[in-house]
């Protein structure tokens, strides 16, 4: 009882951010809040929940990637994993999303260990490759997998009137404001997280293995613990996605560029820093979409959007890798 | 009462045999030294204690506990800390974070971690650079880190690998009170692998030699430092010889 | 019977050519322990080069061998110039993104410029041509000769390396880097030496390729993946790996084929998950 209390303790504190930070993060809050009344743009709001599930996504990559600083690239097919899980069992058997929503997570979790137990006895390159290639295998089984609509993909029966339980909504600012409570919730995980006793030993593993071995870490367990809470990260998302768009298939929850996105948005804000994910959904999300609207979809223009998109990842990736965040971080400490 | 034993170890590389036939004890409470010329198999005798080579043969005995083979984190979690010669790391963590992590092995509770920190920072006298990253320090404060980050784990057995290396003789005094702190504070028992025989020699009960893989010899640093098989093996066949007359 | 033969013998020529892409990224890997993603970008800008070529001046696929080529190092050489570089000094995860921003850069540059078309080059000097051996097995031409061309490429990038003073330097590079710039070997140019051989080998590749394949600009994740399976297969920066690796893919693949279509690239994928996971130095074990 202590422990959850302690717990719960440390993941409304946000005593150790500067103040400027805490500012910063109530003034953004605040307007997330209020966002629906100010915008009634649907387009809009289709951004700001993409967004807030991106954050959510990033948030997840974090653990395992910021901070364990294993390059994980494979993602999606969790997002997948749940989503298909979600839509499944509400076609066959009417079940809730609320009922089916954990199942898809646990589901995703189960599948994380027995990926991530072979996985995780690779390094670098070879596990980041390695992650890709068992994600296309997934995408490769469900694409031709008949009995979950292989490459036609699955609609969700549409029940006529608003729905609680199985999250259908005649407005989007419900699905707005659901979204949002994920991400709340995400935030403040991973605040108890960055300070919980896998956070400090998995940015000991990320630093050097053999050190943090030799203070008591099971270094490849660390590991697989931080990379099956990603997925349930991302499993609550994809669950998600599967109401929201009422309609999956491989190439939208289980394709290989989402799972680039999702580690590009952290990587991008900022890897094992809190606000990272977030920043990077904030800048990725709303660039992507309305580049894509603006210009993407435009004739002849095909494509333009993602060659901004690497554009960005070879910047970072060349000059700042630390992203966003460690920009922001290398200017206060030449000030201070 | 034997805190390790060690029991006939072989380690092998590719045909080169780094550890052969090694048997040694060490009591409770002890400060036992581990010298010899480079490449005699000290670090890899540590290392298989630890967990970090596999023996390909003999037994290694921790409290009577067999613990031959077992992975680096299960030796330690038993009460087996090491240092590392090169101090290497890549992260972004600082001081008071590293030692935190160490304190994190006995307990999942933040603040006792940062607890046992605080406690082991203020007795090592790193509080000024406990915000700062180890990169940033230099070696005599990295060395200290890296001694505090393993103290953290509550070891009973602690393996410093040639901590006074790279240091001035004057850090070199500091390391000796130091260390000699440490084992009376915590009643530990400290193996220590040295090329400074001013520190090695002052501060040990005992004194083992390896030379070329083997065990050439063990005692008090008087006995050892008058035993022709160690002078050979140091100073090389002719400089025996000469001595000799 | 016959059946199965045709199946093993074309899954070695398409073997042969999956060993020569993966060649370039098992050197560029062995020399400086970067994963190139855009490897396969690389490929299709190699086929589009002899696709247009053969639209524009009519020349045939075999006579755009040395276009294919020339794009080949230019792109090797502009993306370790311009990119490569700079990600040396930064984490591993930087060089995996940045290279994998490459790999996007250039795949939606393609479709930016040509299209998300399916291209094919319709006519030529191998296509449709075919020969048989033993009465049993039907070879195509269009196959034979670019694993033909596979076979001599290999053989003048193994004699390069091992019997040339450049070779020689690239290869001490690749065993320790600093203890090679004491030698006066400079690290630099030897990198941009191996992205240069990187470029060009799987530009050669691409260039051969049009004679059977189509043409898009996504075609190159495909390969890129096939590479990395023949690359862990053979070995991390083993050539000679490579090669017998390459074929090892390339039967498999079409076996699978055979009974399963839609899987043919999935088992590749497991493949390769399996290799590192249960041997990681591949059949015949690490460079060093």
């Amino acid at each position: 009882m202590e422990g959850i209390k302690g717990a719960i303790k440390d993941a409304l504190d946000f005593s150790d951010f500067p103040k400027s930070e805490r500012i910063g993060i109530i003034i953004f809050y605040i307007y997330l809040l209020i966002f629906p009344w100010v915008v009634s743009s649907s387009f809009a709001r289709a951004v700001m929940i993409q967004f807030l599930l991106f954050a959510l996504y990033g948030m997840g990559w974090n653990t395992i990637g910021g901070y364990g600083g294993q390059v994980a690239l494979g993602k999606a097919q969790y997002v997948g994993i749940s989503a298909y899980t979600v839509a499944m069992m509400m076609i066959l058997f009417n079940i809730p999303f609320w009922v089916s929503m954990p199942i898809g997570v646990f589901l995703a979790v189960l599948w994380s260990f027995m990926i991530g137990y072979p996985l995780f006895r690779l390094k670098g390159h070879y596990f980041a490759i390695a992650t890709i290639a068992v994600s296309l295998v997934l995408q490769d089984i469900f694409r031709n997998w008949e009995f979950v609509g292989g490459e036609r993909g699955l609609s969700l029966p549409f029940k006529g009137t608003p729905n609680f339980l199985y999250m259908q909504f005649k407005s989007d600012v419900y699905y707005y404001y659901f979204m949002l409570i994920f991400f709340t919730l995400g935030l403040f995980y991973m605040n108890w997280f960055r300070k919980s006793r896998l956070g400090y030993q998995l940015r000991a593993v990320k630093a050097n293995e053999d050190v943090a071995a030799s203070l008591g870490i099971n270094v490849r367990w660390a590991k697989i613990k931080a990379y099956a809470i990603a997925s349930a990260f991302v499993a609550v998302g994809g669950a998600f996605y599967a109401v929201y768009h009422m309609y999956i298939d491989t190439s939208s929850v289980m394709h290989l560029e989402l799972s680039i996105l999702i580690a590009l948005m952290a990587m991008l804000g900022g890897a094992a820093s809190l606000w990272g994910p977030i920043i990077g959904a904030a800048i990725l999300v709303p660039l992507d979409r309305y580049l894509g609207s603006w210009i993407g979809g435009a004739k002849g223009l095909l494509g333009l959007d993602l060659i901004i998109y690497s554009i960005i990842i070879m910047l970072v990736a060349a000059l700042e890798p630390r992203g966003i965040w460690g920009i922001v971080e290398k200017v206060r400490a030449k000030r201070g | 009462m034997k805190i390790l034993q060690v029991n006939n170890l072989v380690k092998r590389f590719e045909g080169v045999v780094a550890n052969n036939n090694i048997t040694f004890s060490i009591e409770e409470n002890e400060i036992v030294g581990l010298i010899g010329p480079n490449g005699a198999g000290k670090t890899t005798l540590f290392n298989c204690i630890a967990g970090y080579h596999k023996p390909d043969k003999g037994k290694i005995f921790f409290n009577g506990k067999d613990i031959t083979g077992w992975p680096p984190y299960q030796t330690n979690v038993e009460g087996i800390a090491r240092t590392f010669q090169v101090i290497e790391s890549g992260g972004d963590m600082s001081v008071k974070e590293e030692i935190m992590v160490g304190g994190f092995c006995r307990t999942s509770n933040r603040y006792l971690a940062m607890k046992e920190a605080v406690e082991i920072i203020e007795f090592m006298k790193l509080q000024d650079v406990q915000d700062m990253k180890l990169t940033e320090l230099p070696v005599a404060q990295q060395k200290r880190v890296g001694l505090a980050r393993a103290l953290a784990t509550k070891p009973q057995l602690f393996m410093l690998d040639e901590v006074a290396a790279g240091l001035t003789p004057s850090e070199i005094e500091e390391m000796k009170e130091l260390i000699v702190n440490i084992q009376k504070k915590w009643n530990l028992t400290i193996f220590i692998i040295e090329h400074v025989m001013q520190l090695v020699m002052g501060i040990s009960a005992r004194v083992i030699v390896l030379d070329g893989g083997v065990k050439i010899a063990e005692g008090t640093p008087d006995e050892v430092a008058h035993n022709e098989e160690v002078i050979k093996a140091y100073l090389g066949e002719r400089y025996a010889k000469v001595r000799k007359g | 019977m016959g059946f199965f033969l045709d199946a093993i013998t074309s899954g070695i020529l398409m073997g042969l050519i999956f060993s020569l892409i993966a060649l370039g990224l098992t050197i560029i890997f062995g020399v400086m322990n970067i994963v190139n993603f855009a490897h396969g970008e690389f490929l299709m800008v190699g086929m589009y080069i002899a696709y247009w070529c053969n639209v524009l001046i009519g020349l045939d696929p075999l006579f755009g061998l040395p276009f294919s080529i020339a794009a080949g190092i230019l792109l090797g050489l502009a993306s370790y110039y311009l990119l490569v570089r700079y990600l040396l000094r930064g984490p591993m995860i930087a060089q995996l993104f940045g290279t994998f921003g490459l790999m996007l850069f250039i795949r939606y540059l393609a479709l930016f410029i040509w299209g998300p078309n399916f291209r094919t080059v319709s006519h030529g000097l191998l296509m449709g041509k075919s020969m048989l051996l033993g009465n049993v097995v039907v070879l195509d031409l269009s196959k034979v000769v670019p694993a033909i061309v596979s076979i001599i490429a290999f053989f003048i990038v193994s004699y390069v390396i091992n019997n040339t003073k450049v070779g020689k330097a690239l290869q001490a590079t690749a065993l320790d880097a600093e203890a090679a710039s004491y030698m006066g070997i400079y690290a630099d140019r030897m990198n941009a030496l191996a992205w240069a051989i990187g470029g060009g080998t799987v530009g050669l590749a691409g260039g051969l390729m049009v004679n059977f394949w189509y043409i898009t600009p996504e075609v190159g994740l495909l390969f890129v993946m096939i590479a990395f399976a023949t690359v862990a297969l053979g070995g991390f920066g083993s050539i000679k790996g490579a090669f017998y690796a390459g074929v090892i893919i390339g039967v498999i693949e079409t076996l699978v084929g055979v009974k399963a279509p839609s899987f043919k690239f999935t088992i590749v994928y497991a493949a390769y998950f399996i290799i590192v996971v249960f041997r990681p130095q591949g059949l015949f074990g690490w460079k060093e």
